[in-house]
């Protein structure tokens, strides 16, 4: 899963980004890998379980890497799903989950000991129906530059498997490098032989419209 | 430095709408998408910039035709001080001879021959520089014009202007109400005609006793309705003790998550020091980011010419600041004064070249003297002028230059 890590099936990726580094096109990729790679659509789904309504640059996104969002949604295979309104439980094997935007719902005043609850009833939930779980958890980061652990995340780092960051480069903005990526170990998963990429080692990437490009 | 022009085009099919600053469009990558908001704060106490840049928002939907929802206290007041265009109505092509070159000395400069067909040096860009890509072309406003009173009488007739007052009560929190009512606006408008959200001063006492998250929520659901709604955007500017990144833990990245564009406009007015470091400007701008409604990559990072991200690889971006002159707003490139710069070279003195003579002959200046005594030991001499290196010597001989000693 996500080149060129390679990650297993049926985990929970933490995946953390910055204001100056969004991790966007890092769940687009897995979403859309997630659907290319099915055998068949009645199998696989991707949900996407999202606090802010932006299915439309989704759909706009997917589209430039040639999938048709709504064609698969009609179909059953991807489901976009406002948080705010209901949840959905994935029932299905083979199934990609990602949650978006936790964040937000922390800042708009939602208690973090509801929004744990639930990460943590989700993540049961993926776990017995071996899904695979994707959270995407911003972090700030003010004028010290490091980043402020807030509860949510601590919560969130102790149930990962795996945690990605997404970050801006640490010698400020660059015109042909956009961002690294760096890939850690949750802290109770067992080194299983999946290539770590520290921040020593981070793999740098370029955005374009099309998506990341070539990890220089 | 002078960069390349570009035309700012945007490839999407995201509709944009001009802010009424030639500058600030090309920043923003040719203007506001449709359906997206832009949080403006500024953290100086003394100045209002960021309800200028609102002001020239709403001018330009008002010579636009559009429509302009204004939600706030006292709105119609507000309205009534936005500028608007020169007297003689011709949309004037705003060039580089304006009052800014009034305080350039009227001596002609020498310059040297083969760069006197070059154009002057330039900081911002022209009104020329914004094509058809919007949905408006951006006016030239002048800020020594009001308004016509006709205009406005006109446009809130036609119902293309509306004004929305704040109403929170104990168990209803203004900023709730305001976006019911907001919904409803959107909801029964005609949706061919782009719609301009305008929020002045949010946050201010007339809102109520609002907390951060209430704040978030609201440009948070303010962003979703823009969503449902894709033929308005809003331009949304916060109450200056809602400016300020100390409010909360990280608040300029909060704002910036929860919006789709978000600016601050730093300006100088407290802090004589760094108006006198940027003599030429009022504030700086700094941008935490800037819309993409359908595409990963801003289009500003393309199209800005001021930003400068698009010029190649390995290009870094402008610092960007603001002046306001008595006729306009402009946003432009900041550059170090040629002291500060690296334009004047300054290298090290070599050691062997201390000066110890006196500049003055008058003045004799005697050299320090060190001494260093330790217990037991015979105390060394002391060191009246400090050390000079031996020279170097070359290990080539010229009588046998197939010798060398190293």
């Amino acid at each position: 899963m996500l080149s060129p890590f390679d990650l297993p099936a049926g985990i929970l990726l933490l995946v953390t980004d910055q204001l100056s580094s969004p991790a966007d096109f890092m769940l687009y990729r897995a979403v859309f890998a997630h659907l290319k790679a099915a055998r068949s659509e009645k199998v696989t789904k991707a949900i996407v379980l999202s606090v802010s309504p932006d299915r439309a640059r989704w759909a706009a996104v997917a589209a430039k890497s040639n999938i048709q969002l709504d064609q698969k949604s009609t179909t059953g295979a991807f489901n976009f799903v406002d948080v705010l309104s209901h949840k959905s439980e994935p029932d299905l094997p083979d199934v990609l989950v990602v949650v978006d935007e936790l964040a937000t719902l922390e800042w708009t005043g939602s208690p973090v000991l509801d929004i744990t609850c639930f990460c943590r009833a989700l993540a049961a939930t993926c776990r017995k129906a071996n899904a695979t779980l994707l959270i995407r958890q911003h972090v700030l980061t003010p004028s010290t530059t490091e980043p402020i652990l807030e509860d949510l995340f601590r919560t969130l780092h102790h149930m990962c498997t795996y945690h990605m960051e997404v970050l801006p480069l640490s010698s400020g903005r660059s015109g042909a490098v956009s961002g690294q990526v760096t890939l850690h170990i949750g802290p109770g998963t067992v080194r299983a032989g999946v290539k770590l990429f520290p921040r020593s080692s981070a793999i740098h990437y370029k955005l374009a419209d099309t998506g990341a490009l070539g990890v220089l | 430095m002078s960069f390349k022009r570009k035309t700012t085009r945007q490839t999407t099919t995201t509709p944009l709408v001009s802010t009424g600053i030639h500058s600030l469009d090309d920043i923003l990558g040719g203007g506001i998408p449709l359906s997206c908001s832009l949080v403006l704060t500024a953290p100086d106490p003394h100045s209002e910039y960021d309800q200028l840049v609102l002001k020239y928002f709403l001018a330009q939907g008002l010579a636009s035709n559009q429509r302009i929802c204004v939600v706030g206290s006292d709105t119609e007041n507000w309205t009534a001080q936005c500028m608007w265009l020169p007297p003689n109505s011709a949309r004037q092509i705003a060039d580089t001879v304006d009052e800014d070159t009034e305080t350039q000395s009227d001596e002609k400069i020498k310059i040297a021959w083969r760069y006197e067909q070059m154009k002057p040096f330039q900081t911002t860009v022209g009104t020329s520089s914004s094509t058809g890509a919007t949905a408006d072309p951006c006016c030239t406003f002048d800020l020594t014009t009001r308004i016509p009173p006709s205009v406005i009488a006109d446009a809130v007739k036609a119902q293309d202007l509306l004004f929305l007052s704040i109403d929170g009560s104990k168990d209803n929190l203004s900023t709730t109400s305001v976006l019911k009512r907001l919904e409803e606006v959107l909801a029964n408008g005609k949706t061919q005609t782009p719609l301009r959200v305008c929020i002045p001063d949010l946050g201010s006492p007339s809102w109520g006793d609002l907390k951060a998250h209430n704040l978030l929520h609201f440009l948070h659901c303010l962003r979703a309705l823009l969503r449902r709604y894709p033929h308005a955007c809003a331009c949304v500017s916060l109450a200056t003790e809602w400016s300020a990144d100390h409010v909360a833990t990280g608040w300029y990245q909060k704002l910036g998550w929860m919006s789709d564009g978000a600016i601050t406009l730093d300006a100088f007015s407290g802090n004589p020091a760094l108006a006198a470091a940027f003599p030429g400007l009022h504030g700086l701008l700094r941008i935490h980011t800037l819309p993409a409604p359908t595409t990963l990559v801003p289009a500003s990072d393309r199209f800005s010419t001021l930003r400068g991200t698009g010029t190649g690889a390995g290009s870094g971006e402008n610092n960007l600041g603001f002046k306001c002159t008595r006729k306009r707003l402009v946003f432009e490139t900041v550059h170090l004064d040629v002291e500060g710069g690296v334009g004047e070279r300054r290298t090290t003195a070599p050691p062997s070249a201390v000066d110890v003579q006196p500049s003055i002959a008058s003045k004799k200046i005697v050299a320090a003297v060190v001494e260093v005594e330790l217990e037991g030991t015979p105390s060394p001499e002391p060191v009246a002028a400090p050390v000079k290196k031996s020279r170097k010597r070359v290990g080539f001989q010229s009588d046998r230059p197939e010798v060398y000693d190293f």
